[in-house]
């Protein structure tokens, strides 16, 4: 469902000779451009890949082998004028229009066996097809199984409230326990409604599971080539939620969008621009300020031994050359100042500043004092 | 209901121009029912134990399963008591989605016995309630034989009784408006 298999128009490059139109009059387009690798030196990146939309294949429950079971992403194809039916609404198993749609929410979110979060987005989205179809299609059925509605935010109750207002059937407390394929091609969706206080099923010509939004593979061997760190969700890891919600451990490393924790396209846009202007107050200004507090090497004492570069998290230790002689050095604009290397070396040639040996001592002697 | 065993409800079944006979009967603002369960907190209906109370009535009649509705008696349980409509925080008026389900049960006949019995008596007597036999009793007690009602009053009655033949009563009652 990812191409609509026609070929291009092509009204851009030949325009549409016979009205007399012409192609870009500005010759703004390259249209033999193909892709290519540039190497760029940068002083700041921002992590954005996206999310991955999780495949209803894990789903046995749900007759994931029927052509009419198919994802929330798959949909909003069909729906779309750009898509493989044109915009036209069909079942892709025989290509009738589906009478009676049942719609599924947090498949493979808020489930200890997928993933224990919430999607966040995939409420709304639900509606949002509803909408599209309820307005575009009025009597077709639709049949929205949440385990409860998250609408929170602005514009987003009214809009819910809206659609079923538009004859949208809402079924609450029922994440659908099974759909089959019955001989005659429906598909029996079985659920409980909670506001009926009653199991319910469904005869339904076609099924749009709402699964969950998932980190994008190699999001995790990307993060580690910047040091940046995944949670427990595999989602790259901010510093502080609230404080530093587009840095991540790594200096100059940032993060946006869906990279970072499943969210909507404003939220997304809105953390783009923060990690924009974090970027920019980084990058801009042609220095950066340093805390006092990191490790730094007395080469004369370093044994080159390497013991300290493997160590740091922050990969801010390397060796270069000093007097003739391979030595450790840390890079004072890396150095996040955990004192890991300092501990580590055994030369003591690594000196902890704020937390040097002596200091401590003093401090140890000081409490000990009575 | 069936007896016995889980009630599976079936949705297929679900009827839309139900939801519209119901709009169209009073209950226009059905649809904007969020499920909150505000109103079902405070019915009496609820505390009573009856098995639709007034949350899953609403709920019910927006899936348009007119067929649970007509066959349960729990619309009729309802004591008009007002309260889910004052405290309805989406103006649903859930009472007059109670008036409109009785609406159409009534074109239908589907209502319990009793109902037709207490229309009768309100046609006949200007009384839904009206206990037989009472004369004897009254008059023992030294009161005069009628109470001093609409049963008292022959004309106003006969009024009343032509206001209500010029309503939808004149179709659809199960006797004879004589």
């Amino acid at each position: 469902m990812d191409k609509t298999g026609k070929p291009a128009c092509q009204i851009c490059e030949k325009g549409i000779p016979p009205k007399g139109i012409q192609g870009c009059p500005a010759d703004a387009i390259k249209f033999d451009d193909k892709d290519e690798y540039i190497n760029l030196k940068v002083g700041a990146v921002i992590i954005a890949t996206g999310f991955k939309p999780m495949s209803k294949h894990y789903f046995k429950e749900y007759s994931p082998h029927s052509p009419d079971v198919i994802t929330s992403m798959e949909f909003e194809r069909i729906l779309s004028a750009t898509g493989p039916t044109g915009g036209e609404l069909k079942r892709p198993s025989d290509g009738t229009k589906p009478k009676t749609i049942a719609m599924v929410s947090c498949v493979g979110s808020r489930d200890e066996r997928y993933h224990p979060y919430c999607s966040k987005v995939c409420c709304m989205y639900m509606l949002k097809h509803a909408r599209i179809l309820k307005e575009k299609y009025p009597d077709i059925k639709l049949y929205l199984f949440f385990i409860d509605v998250r609408t929170a935010g602005k514009d987003f109750e009214e809009f819910y409230v809206y659609t079923r207002e538009l004859g949208v059937k809402v079924i609450k407390g029922g994440r659908v326990s099974s759909v089959d394929v019955k001989p005659n091609g429906k598909l029996r969706v079985r659920a409980f409604d909670s506001d009926l206080c009653a199991p319910v099923e469904l005869d339904a010509d076609m099924v749009v599971l709402a699964t969950a939004i998932e980190p994008p593979d190699g999001v995790e061997e990307l993060g580690s080539m910047f040091t940046a760190t995944c949670g427990r969700e595999g989602f790259l890891r901010e510093v502080h939620t609230k404080l530093y919600p587009v840095e991540t451990q790594a200096r100059g490393v940032f993060i946006a969008g869906c990279v970072q924790g499943p969210k909507d396209i404003p939220e997304s846009i809105a953390q783009a621009r923060a990690a924009a202007s974090a970027t920019a107050a980084l990058v801009i200004p042609g220095k950066i300020k340093f805390e006092a507090i990191i490790s730094e090497v007395d080469r004369d004492k370093c044994s080159s031994c390497g013991v300290c570069v493997p160590l740091c998290p922050y990969t801010a230790i390397r060796i270069v050359e000093y007097k003739g002689k391979e030595k450790a050095y840390i890079e004072p604009a890396l150095c996040a100042g955990c004192g890991v290397c300092a501990s580590a070396c055994p030369s003591k040639a690594i000196k902890f500043n704020g937390f040097t040996t002596e200091q401590i001592m003093a401090q140890i002697d000081a409490l000990t004092e009575a | 209901m069936e007896e016995g065993g889980v009630n599976v409800i079936d949705l297929t079944q679900a009827d839309e121009s139900f939801v519209k006979e119901l709009e169209a009967l009073g209950a226009d603002e059905l649809r904007e029912c969020i499920q909150c369960g505000k109103c079902g907190a405070t019915c009496p209906m609820a505390l009573a134990g009856l098995e639709f109370f007034i949350k899953r009535i609403v709920h019910a009649a927006n899936l348009g399963l007119r067929d649970i509705l007509l066959e349960d008696s729990s619309v009729w349980g309802c004591q008009s008591c007002n309260r889910c409509v004052e405290i309805c925080p989406m103006d649903v008026k859930p009472y007059e989605l109670i008036q409109a389900i009785r609406r159409a049960a009534m074109k239908v006949e589907s209502c319990p016995a009793n109902t037709y019995e207490g229309l009768r008596n309100l046609y006949r007597f200007g009384h839904a309630v009206y206990p037989k036999g009472y004369e004897e009793r009254r008059k023992k007690a030294g009161l005069p034989e009628k109470p001093p009602t609409a049963i008292s009053y022959d004309e106003l009655r006969k009024k009343y009784q032509e206001i209500l033949r010029n309503t939808i009563l004149e179709e659809i009652a199960p006797f004879p408006l004589d």
